[in-house]
């Protein structure tokens, strides 16, 4: 007799919204007209904001060890749903108005959902097994995403890039995975550090799922496919991607890390530091010299992924709090940095460069105030970025290099300090072009000469190769501007509030820091206080600290 | 005689190799996507050996998912070469200069 | 801590800003002027009544106690609080943490004054966009005013780098020829300073930490701290390890910021390019940021370091920086030029006279010091005024194009003379007092000593060189010019200084009258400076060095 499963089923409810939810909008999305725009569009925002609420609700609710021990849904698991979550509300948000044919209208929130489904499980994994199926899971939902503007090349081309090199990193995690699996006999992710055999298969293994992982983050030396897919790809599709894919990765590899492979840390420590050094050298370095807003957000993301390595380094004191602060200050203020793009990209018909911003800044003569607003949000967003005070961009810094230092790699922290002062350089001329260049029509031009062909049209012999491939005759697709020009009050809203939150995150971080404390906690599975050191436990101090900052902290495990 | 499952892995590991290769040089997008297929196999390969020599069903189950899984990446990357098809001639990635990378 | 919302130093910070957001949403230029002239009342306003309860405090808690979060209100029932703590990030240590004491206050009013003149200088020369330049500079003026009350260290820090912010906007917008590349100079420059001095403060943070794990020091039931004055008591017991390499990212950062030389590279251009009111601002209030810096964090938390070969480097950069401060002055082909040298000059003494505070001389070092802190500060933001109703009325800035303007306009030559006879320090301006006991602390410290003083005794006669260029170039005819250049300049000029020229001046120089007469209103506040400062390697010592010299200045007043 095959034992009944035991399935705890609300240990994955988030997923379980999603993936319904997303099935649902296919389905519908199958209708005409605009009315099922509209209903799939509140379908699937209600579906993600039920999804949030659940996960919220039951924040504390933890389960280890559910479906046979391949989820462990505990408070790390629901910081990255939430960050995923959000994400993909703002990501449907900023899609809401793209172009979309009859019996298609569903293919991009359905996408989307699938993504965050995916996501979900991955970040609540407990064993590889379900780890990977997450990875994939979303992962595959991206590449449809990117290359979903089928009549952009840029945007086909973006979907066939990443798939190609997404697939070469999920294949050295897998390989990766077998490996430690092979010299540890179990894929539980906490299993794996309790086993005593940790010879060469094992470090190989820890090597390769580093490396797989370290693409999804685009930590170099795996970021070459950002910039072309963010570029390439549209916009909500590259927002989405820049925020949930990077904070959910970089909370899988945290947990990996400190978790599977945490009698190695003495190892992967170094490398990961050095991994964060070169993100940052190529990350700043590669920015410089960008005009296409898109690709130097992308450089920007290397980057920024750079810093975020620098706290995993301290993880063991205040490096994890440090960290899921750090995400979800980046996702906001890389969202609303998309979002100001966006808003450019809808009023201009086209890709959006460096030039595009000139004078944007300064009230236009008899408007009203709020439209040099969301200018401001961007500035706002690109301090945040550089990581100048009193925006949370800059706490963020303080945190994570703190926890560096606390660890004794002083020098890592100095490494990206410099780093941050080269990012002043092309964070400041997002500055500079909004408030001190005047808007000029020839520069902007010329900027835009080299941004890729909006769309191509195709020759009317079709390659008589390509019945056989798609059965039907080919047709020419007529060349269409890519996006009608027009303006989006709604997404210029989203970003201004996006900014907003980069200052209030800044003066009232309690409620996420807490967060990152029950992350911390659940994840070394520690009483100890939030910031110091295991070691430092036995001093009074700390246990007074750890009731301190966290009153509402105990778990009751299920 | 039977051969013992070390080889497998062994096998797997060459066979990862020669994918991976393909994957950073060869220019055709199809044989790319080939390329991925092969080092997926090795990888089921590779997890069919370990739970082979451990004994257990864990390795074979998970190799089974893998392929499903490898199944659909591979439909979707199909899907994009199709489509890329249709605006244009040449599946050479060499040429796919749209994007500057 | 406190049940009060707000204490006095919150709002002398918050009265600004708040100031400056009304501005910038002004839309005339009158009523833009009119805001700022209301932010410096109240401001004004608010100084006083803190002075007061401060003195009340001082009557209770005897005349060298300072407030903070435990000790905030004076114990005769009033209700008004000098200190103010909260928790802002409790799991790292960062407190928002305030506390004024009269050094602090000083230079609040400082800030208060200059600020309003610049205003009402951007108001006069009838600026384009006016009313974002006047919230910008009291955002500036906010900022400052917050760091010279800060007391939690990552505070300091975040006030340090925010008051960048509205400065580039202020000098890449309304500033002259090559503006972008001027403010992105200075930005990046700076930062690149105070970036690196990020590490140095998370290295305290480590080391505090450290050191409270140990079981030392009156940490309170906090684990983590940045509260300064805790980071100087730690420092002064020797608890606190701090390695040079925290030394040094903050001594770089307060080197490019005041400027110090080899690290000035950023001035010239700056100052030139900027509206002459912003460079009034950067002279006058910026360069204090960095004095307060080295005055509340250097000196205290690295004693050991200090007596060393970091003092005598220091020390001897401040010479250097006054030296080539004064030759270069001389050689400026421009008025803005030669004020902005002479502003590294005088840095450069004041720091003199901060690494002096090791030895017998040295509160006296540091009591000159903030004295000449006041009147750097004052002394700059004068000039470069009156500097700018010069551009602005004749259009000119360099020696070879100016002249004969002092002839027959005698307020702009009384108050030029009277300016530049107080940069040249006679005997009998404030600033003589502070150059005199600055030179007199060094003399007799420990790490400067007589060589250090005499040179740079020597180096202050070298302000009669640049201060009498300065007359004689911009007020009466020189040999740089010709006569048909200045008497065109003259012509342009026009008559002599109007109502509203005059007022823009008037108040600093009236305020530096002031302290010519009372030197001794900046001997009191250093009698207990914001952060305790350990002037001799044994703390007894130090406590009863300053019981003689408070008595010796009571008895001699």
């Amino acid at each position: 007799m095959i034992p009944k499963p035991e399935l705890q089923w609300l240990a994955i409810g988030p997923e379980l919204i999603t993936a319904v939810g997303a099935m649902l909008v296919l389905l519908i999305g199958l209708g005409k007209g605009a009315k099922v725009r509209g209903t799939v569009l509140v379908l699937s925002l209600l579906t993600l904001a039920i999804a949030l609420g659940f996960t919220i609700a039951r924040f504390h609710v933890t389960t280890y060890g559910a479906f046979n021990g391949q989820v462990d849904s505990d408070e790390l698991a629901n910081v990255g749903r939430i960050i995923a979550l959000s994400s993909a509300l703002i990501a449907v948000v900023f899609g809401a108005r793209g172009r979309s044919d009859d019996g298609r209208h569903g293919e991009f929130h359905a996408l989307v959902l699938s993504a965050v489904c995916g996501m979900g499980l991955f970040v609540a994994a407990g064993s590889f097994v379900s780890l990977f199926v997450g990875l994939e899971l979303f992962s595959i939902a991206l590449y449809v995403l990117c290359a979903l503007d089928a009549e952009r090349a840029a945007s086909l081309e973006s979907g066939l890039k990443y798939l190609i090199l997404g697939g070469l990193s999920s294949a050295i995690l897998l390989y990766g995975t077998a490996l430690v699996y092979g010299a540890t006999g179990t894929f539980d992710i906490a299993g794996v550090a309790e086993a005593s055999h940790r010879g060469v298969l094992v470090w190989t293994g820890a090597a390769m799922v580093l490396g797989g992982l370290a693409f999804k983050v685009s930590a170099a030396p795996m970021h070459w496919w950002t910039p072309d897919v963010y570029e390439g790809a549209g916009t909500p599709v590259t927002a989405f991607m820049s925020t949930a894919t990077k904070s959910v990765a970089f909370l899988v590899l945290a947990r990996v890390l400190t978790t599977s492979f945490a009698p190695e840390s003495d190892a992967w420590v170094p490398v990961v530091a050095g991994i964060a050094v070169t993100s940052i050298v190529v990350g700043n370095v590669g920015a410089l010299i960008q005009t296409h807003l898109k690709r130097l957000l992308g450089y920007s993301s290397i980057a920024q992924a750079g810093y975020l390595l620098v706290g995993l380094v301290g993880w063991e004191g205040s490096g994890i709090p440090a960290l899921v602060y750090a995400l979800i200050v980046y996702s906001a203020m890389t969202l609303g940095a998309f979002a100001y793009v966006l808003v450019l990209e809808r009023d201009l018909g086209r890709d959006a460069t460096l030039a595009d911003l000139a004078g944007r800044g300064w009230i236009p003569e008899g408007r009203s105030v709020l439209v040099a607003l969301p200018a401001f949000g961007m500035a706002l967003c690109a301090l945040s970025l550089a990581g100048i005070p009193p925006t949370a961009g800059f706490f963020s810094k303080f945190a994570l290099f703190g926890a560096a230092v606390d660890h004794g790699y002083a020098w890592l922290a100095f490494v990206a300090v410099l780093g941050s002062v080269v990012s002043l350089a092309y964070y400041l001329r997002i500055l500079v072009e909004l408030y001190m260049h005047q808007p000029d029509e020839a520069r902007a031009e010329a900027f835009a000469a080299s941004l890729p062909a909006p769309s191509v049209a195709i020759d009317e012999s079709g390659d008589p190769r390509d019945e056989v491939m798609t059965g039907e005759p080919s047709h020419p697709v007529p060349a269409t501007p890519v996006r009608t020009p027009g303006r989006a009050p709604v997404i210029a809203l989203v970003g201004v509030l996006l900014a907003a939150a980069t200052l209030v995150l800044a003066f009232v971080p309690e409620p996420v820091l807490d967060l990152g404390c029950d992350a911390k906690m659940a994840l070394l599975d520690v009483g100890s206080s939030c910031t110091d050191h295991q070691a430092a436990e036995e001093t009074g101090g700390s246990s007074t600290d750890a009731a301190a900052a966290s009153p509402e902290d105990v778990a009751p495990v299920e | 005689m039977t051969v013992s499952p070390e080889w497998f892995v062994a096998l797997s590991g060459v066979l990862f190799a020669i994918g991976a290769a393909g994957v950073l040089l060869r220019r055709n997008a199809l044989v790319v996507l080939l390329s991925i297929e092969i080092m997926l196999n090795a990888a089921n390969l590779a997890l069919v050996g370990f739970s082979r020599v451990h004994g257990a069903h864990d390795g074979q189950v998970f190799a089974i998912m893998v392929m499903a899984i490898a199944a659909s990446e591979v439909v979707v990357g199909l899907g994009i070469v199709v489509a890329l098809s249709h605006l244009r001639r040449e599946l050479d990635t060499d040429d796919m200069t749209e994007l500057h990378g | 801590m406190g049940d009060h919302a707000f204490s006095l130093p919150t709002l002398m910070i918050i009265v600004p800003a708040a100031g400056g957001l009304v501005a910038m949403s002004m839309l005339t230029r009158r009523a833009a002027a009119i805001t700022s002239l209301v932010t410096f009342l109240a401001q004004a306003l608010l100084l006083t009544v803190t002075g007061i309860q401060l003195h009340r405090f001082q009557e209770a808690f005897g005349s060298s106690a300072l407030p903070s979060c435990e000790q905030q209100v004076a114990g005769n029932g009033s209700h008004a609080v000098l200190a103010q703590c909260y928790d802002w990030f409790p799991q790292f240590g960062v407190q928002f943490h305030v506390a004024v004491g009269w050094a602090a206050l000083g230079l609040a009013a400082l800030t208060a004054l200059v600020t309003v003149s610049a205003t009402m200088f951007t108001w006069w020369a009838d600026r384009e966009r006016p009313a974002p330049m006047h919230g910008l500079l009291w955002i500036t003026a906010a900022a400052i005013t917050g760091l010279f009350v800060a007391r939690d260290l990552v505070l300091f820090y975040v006030l340090f780098e925010l008051m960048l912010v509205p400065l580039l906007i202020l000098v890449g917008v309304w500033g002259g020829e090559h503006r972008v590349k001027a403010t992105l100079t200075m930005f990046i420059y700076t930062l690149l300073g105070s970036l690196p001095m990020l590490v140095g403060v998370l290295g305290v943070g480590h080391a505090a930490n450290q050191a409270i794990a140990k079981g030392a020091g009156a940490a309170g039931d906090s684990a983590h701290t940045f509260s300064l004055p805790l980071l100087a008591d730690l420092a002064s017991n020797g608890d606190l390890h701090l390695q040079w390499w925290v030394l040094a990212s903050f001594v770089l950062a307060f080197a490019i910021k005041a400027p110090l030389i080899p690290f000035h590279g950023w001035m010239p251009l700056t100052y030139r390019t900027a509206p002459i009111e912003v460079t009034a601002v950067l002279s006058g209030l910026i360069s204090k940021a960095a004095f307060f810096g080295f005055f509340v964090i250097v000196l205290p938390l690295f004693p050991h370091l200090l007596e060393g070969g970091w003092g005598t480097a220091l020390t001897w950069g401040a010479l250097a920086t006054l030296i080539y401060g004064s030759l270069a002055a001389f050689r400026q082909p421009d008025l803005r030029g030669v004020v902005a040298y002479s502003s590294l000059a005088q840095m450069g003494l004041i720091v003199l006279g901060l690494m002096s505070f090791t030895g017998d001389g040295g509160r006296q070092a540091l009591s000159g010091a903030y004295l000449q802190t006041l009147n750097h500060g004052l002394i700059s933001a004068g000039m470069f005024l009156l500097i700018g109703i010069i551009e602005t009325r004749t259009g000119e800035r360099t020696f070879a194009r100016l002249g004969a303007l002092g002839t027959g306009r005698p307020r702009l030559l009384s108050i030029a003379l009277v300016l530049t006879m107080l940069t040249l320090a006679v005997p009998g301006a404030s600033s003589f007092a502070g150059e005199l006991l600055i030179l007199a602390g060094a003399f007799r410290g420990d790490v400067s000593g007589p060589l250090v003083a005499t040179i740079g005794a020597l180096a202050v006669v070298l302000a009669a060189m640049y201060a009498l260029r300065l007359i004689a170039g911009g007020l009466f005819s020189s040999s740089e010019t010709t006569a048909a250049d200045s008497a065109e300049a003259s012509t342009r000029f026009g008559g002599d200084l109007r109502g509203r020229e005059l007022w823009l001046v008037l108040p600093v120089v009236l305020v530096l009258l002031a302290l010519s007469v009372w030197p001794n209103v900046a001997r009191r506040a250093m009698n207990q400076p914001p952060v305790e400062i350990r002037t001799s390697a044994d703390p007894l010592v130090a406590a009863d060095a300053v019981e003689p010299s408070v008595r010796a200045s009571e008895e001699a007043e």
